[in-house]
């Protein structure tokens, strides 16, 4: 993979490798990512970015930031009240979340990872999301979002672990599934605008990764 | 830049003055020596504001706040704390509801549950440890003064922001893998 093999790609050697996965990471599925692949590839360790992960807290994936980054937030939407509470927020109670969450002003990112968020917002949401992120991001900022496009997917957002190899362990965090939304890719586009889609990859088991940039 | 001998000591600071995070060290019980730190002990509850110029140990409970900007605190197994925490090193091996903030880190160990936001240049997340909230690594010590709901803001470095990746300009594409 190239952010391994660039020398002035991002160290990864406090990574997992998939082998090193333990009994207590609940079997998780393991995937390439050519999108982060390509993302960290990219950036350039002189420069180093502010990160926002959207995503749990995990300590392998706070390592790896902390490598290629100036500053660090990881914010899970859902907090307390769950993905059912945040779902259940209308438009101005969601807006109002995202500014005591991520207030407007504060240094901008330079990379934002949703992960597979997108999938489980409703209505206005997706919309407001992007709209808010681009507030708080670089012009320029890269955002990476995975869709679900094929069969069935985890019913809450999953916890995915960033490992050595450009790979991705995915890990569920309910058993339960439900119907993989499978949007046409130009409403992705129209869901994260004003961030344009430049690049989007087409993986086996159904997962479409986006990269988009703050425009 | 990646060099080989950043693989041998992975915390090793750059010269771009990253933030680094050390791997989880241990997860037995952080209990201070007599005479280390201050303890309050199982049976013991207290509402209000602890200050004071000393270590920290708490076993008991706590509802209030906790600051001790210049020196460790650390929340026991059997330590339950309601309160946002302000400590050089903090500690977490019991319950926390409240805001975290390290000068220089918070480590959440293995048993610990947390419920607030961290904010800290580096933090420690043990496997099995539970936490609801958001993390700030933002690379400078929390400042006073800010609504505690507020990030801090980071020093940036006074370079220009980073253009966007050069493979990633000017076209959509799209490939299957």
């Amino acid at each position: 993979m190239r952010w391994l093999r660039k020398s002035q790609a991002v160290p990864l050697t406090a990574l997992k490798t998939p082998a090193e996965l333990t009994e207590r990471d609940e079997s998780p599925t393991v995937h390439d990512s050519p999108a982060l692949t390509e993302i960290f590839g990219n950036l350039d360790t002189d420069r180093p970015v502010r990160v926002l992960d959207l995503g749990p807290a995990l300590q392998t994936n706070l390592d790896f930031y902390t490598k290629i980054a100036n500053g660090v937030r990881i914010v899970p939407l859902q907090r307390n009240d769950g993905l059912e509470g945040l779902q259940q927020l209308d438009a101005e109670a969601f807006a109002a979340r995202l500014d005591r969450l991520l207030p407007i002003g504060d240094d901008a990112f330079g990379l934002v990872l949703m992960w597979d968020l997108l999938n489980y917002l409703v209505d206005e949401q997706p919309s407001l999301l992007a709209h808010h992120l681009a507030a708080v991001a670089e012009r320029g900022a890269s955002i990476y979002v995975m869709i679900f496009t094929a069969g069935t997917m985890p019913r809450e957002p999953s916890r995915y672990e960033l490992l050595a190899g450009g790979r991705l362990a995915y890990r569920p965090t309910t058993r339960r599934r439900t119907a993989a939304p499978d949007p046409p890719p130009a409403k992705v586009e129209r869901w994260i605008k004003p961030f344009r889609v430049e690049r989007s990859f087409l993986l086996r088991h159904g997962v479409r990764e986006f990269i988009a940039v703050n425009a | 830049m990646w060099k080989k001998d950043d693989e041998s000591n992975p915390t090793a600071n750059t010269s771009s003055g990253m933030i680094t995070a050390p791997r989880p060290t241990s997860a037995k019980p952080v209990v201070p020596a007599p005479g280390e730190a201050a303890t309050i002990g199982r049976s013991i509850t207290i509402r209000g504001d602890v200050t004071g110029d000393e270590d920290l140990y708490i076993q008991g409970r706590i509802e209030g706040t906790i600051n001790l900007k210049q020196h460790s605190v650390t929340v026991g197994p059997e330590g339950r704390v309601k309160a946002n925490i302000k400590g050089r090193m903090v500690t977490i091996e019991g319950e926390v509801d409240g805001d975290v903030r390290g000068q220089e880190q918070v480590a959440l160990r293995s048993a610990s549950k947390v419920n607030g936001d961290i904010v800290a240049p580096r933090v420690v997340l043990e496997d099995g440890a539970s936490f609801l909230g958001s993390i700030d690594m933002s690379g400078k010590a929390p400042s006073e003064g800010k609504q505690e709901s507020k990030p801090t803001v980071t020093e940036r470095p006074k370079t220009d922001p980073i253009p966007p990746p050069s493979s990633l300009t000017n076209k959509t594409s799209t490939a299957k893998v």
